[in-house]
């Protein structure tokens, strides 16, 4: 400890410079502010980098997360030895809120806080998949790693601790746990996605000046800020909403007669052909049912009908054909057909109406029975409703299905099979 | 579960609970999405010849 006043400082052991460390007496490593070899005060350990890269985010940057504001006070540039991917770390620092920090790989950022809650702690050994914070973490990454360059100061020789360490990462996107352990130190820390806005934002600098986005994160949430549970059960919900609403509907209005009558082909016209019923009354808006049935047997009926409202002259136009045709042949009988329709009218105005209707016989039958109903019971818009509320989870599951996928593929600890496998 | 976990599920929600009202109105008007019959206004009702049904020639009304 040397210096000209009581202020805690540091001389470079190699360019004798006078550094003042922003963490006072929990500064246990830095960097020369002048020359920018790394040294350790209290043991003289001193390292040049043979590798130099700038922050994108400035040494003594003030960003605030979750309402905390900290102060950039190291960067540390590391490698992973095995696969060789280079990523950053940022060491940050509140007075009232303690450490924490920015890992940045691929322009996909994790804000990360210590953990003191981890579950392996009592035998000092890292679980493959822990359970934490209500997550079910996944181990995405086993590693060892070295540091490529270091810039500011560190609570601890980050050097050192860093290639002594084995690392865990696991993930419950956004989630991640990551577990550092080394025959002195034993670290855990739990963090959370964070995008490169909401980075820049923090340290109110421009989006620009991060690293660019290359890929999907790690942690990156697939879509949207929720669970796969929490879609399932709005789903489910959704679902038994919909049926809930269809009994009800169903229960409260129920189908009924307005008019029925049989018509010979002797009670056509001659000049028009037409037969016209009765009045019948509709006293709401309503779905209608008009059921023919004809005495059919290798036959057909045809007919043309107008629903005519007496008191607007409105008129829906609609026809409809039936035919029923039997017989044997070498693998037995055999029929096809019906003898009988139901045609539907949607959304009919209440109000008073009769039918007119244009029947063409086909000579061997010679008449049909109508029937109007009123309060018609229909079953498609349910079905519609059912699948399109699974629409969006069935898109969501597919995409998160690939997306996932493509998350995993860096990973030796992949639960889905490669083209490596 | 916390609402944490819902929060990027608002506007899906504020849709299915727009679906399931025009489900509810739908079906208390009798309004058939998919199943109905063809229908089509008359000849006379879209411009044409008043009266007239197919080839026919009616005037019919009560």
């Amino acid at each position: 400890m040397s210096g000209p006043s009581k202020t805690l400082s540091y001389e470079c052991p190699k360019c004798k410079t006078v550094n003042v460390p922003k963490g006072k007496a929990l500064t246990v490593a830095l960097t020369c502010k002048s020359c920018g070899v790394y040294f350790c005060p209290h043991s003289n350990i001193n390292d040049k980098f043979s590798e130099k890269r700038d922050p994108a985010i400035p040494i003594g940057s003030r960003g605030t997360f979750e309402g905390k504001t900290y102060e950039v006070l190291g960067y540390v540039l590391k490698l992973e030895k095995k696969h060789r991917y280079k990523w950053s770390e940022y060491f940050l620092f509140s007075p009232y809120h303690g450490i924490a920090f920015l890992s940045e790989y691929g322009g996909n950022w994790n804000f990360l806080t210590p953990y003191a809650n981890h579950l392996w702690l009592s035998d000092r050994k890292a679980l493959q998949d822990p359970y934490a914070m209500g997550q079910a973490f996944k181990l995405y990454a086993k590693y060892n790693a070295a540091v490529l360059y270091a810039q500011g100061e560190f609570f601890n020789d980050t050097i050192a601790v860093t290639e002594d360490s084995k690392h865990w990462e696991h993930i419950a996107p956004p989630y991640i746990l990551t577990f550092e352990q080394s025959n002195t130190v034993t670290g855990s820390f739990l963090g959370k996605y964070i995008s490169p806005k909401d980075v820049a934002s923090a340290f109110k600098m421009p989006a620009g000046k991060l690293p660019k986005k290359d890929g999907m994160g790690y942690t990156e949430p697939i879509l949207g800020n929720f669970t796969p549970v929490a879609l399932v059960a709005v789903s489910i919900v959704a679902l038994m909403a919909a049926f809930v609403i269809n009994i009800v509907f169903n229960n409260m209005t129920t189908e009924e007669s307005v008019y029925q009558n049989t018509y010979t082909q002797l009670e056509l016209k001659d000049s028009v052909k037409m037969i016209s019923t009765p009045s019948f009354e509709l006293q709401k808006t309503t779905a209608v049912s008009v059921q023919v049935t004809a005495p059919l047997d290798n036959d057909w009926f045809y007919a043309e009908y107008s629903l005519i409202n007496e008191v607007t002259g409105e008129e829906q136009e609609f026809s409809g054909e039936i035919s029923y045709y039997r017989g044997t042949d070498s693998d037995g009988s055999w029929s096809e057909g019906s003898k009988t329709t139901d045609m539907f009218l949607s959304s009919v105005p209440a109000g008073k109406y009769h039918l007119d209707i244009y029947p063409e016989f086909s000579g061997k039958n010679n008449y049909f029975h109508i029937a109007v109903y009123r309060n018609a019971a229909f079953s498609g818009n349910i079905w519609l409703l059912a699948i399109g509320l699974c629409v969006f989870p069935a898109i969501y599951f597919t995409y998160r299905h690939y997306k996932e996928v493509a998350r995993w593929e860096d990973s030796d600890y992949s639960p889905y099979e490669t083209d490596d496998d | 579960m916390s609402w944490d976990n819902f929060k990027g599920l608002r506007w899906y929600m504020v849709t299915v609970l727009m679906a399931l009202s025009f489900f509810a109105y739908s079906q208390s008007i009798g309004w058939l999405w998919v199943g109905s019959t063809k229908t089509k206004p008359p000849a006379d009702q879209v411009g044409g010849a008043r009266g007239t049904h197919g080839g026919y020639r009616y005037l019919h009304h009560k």
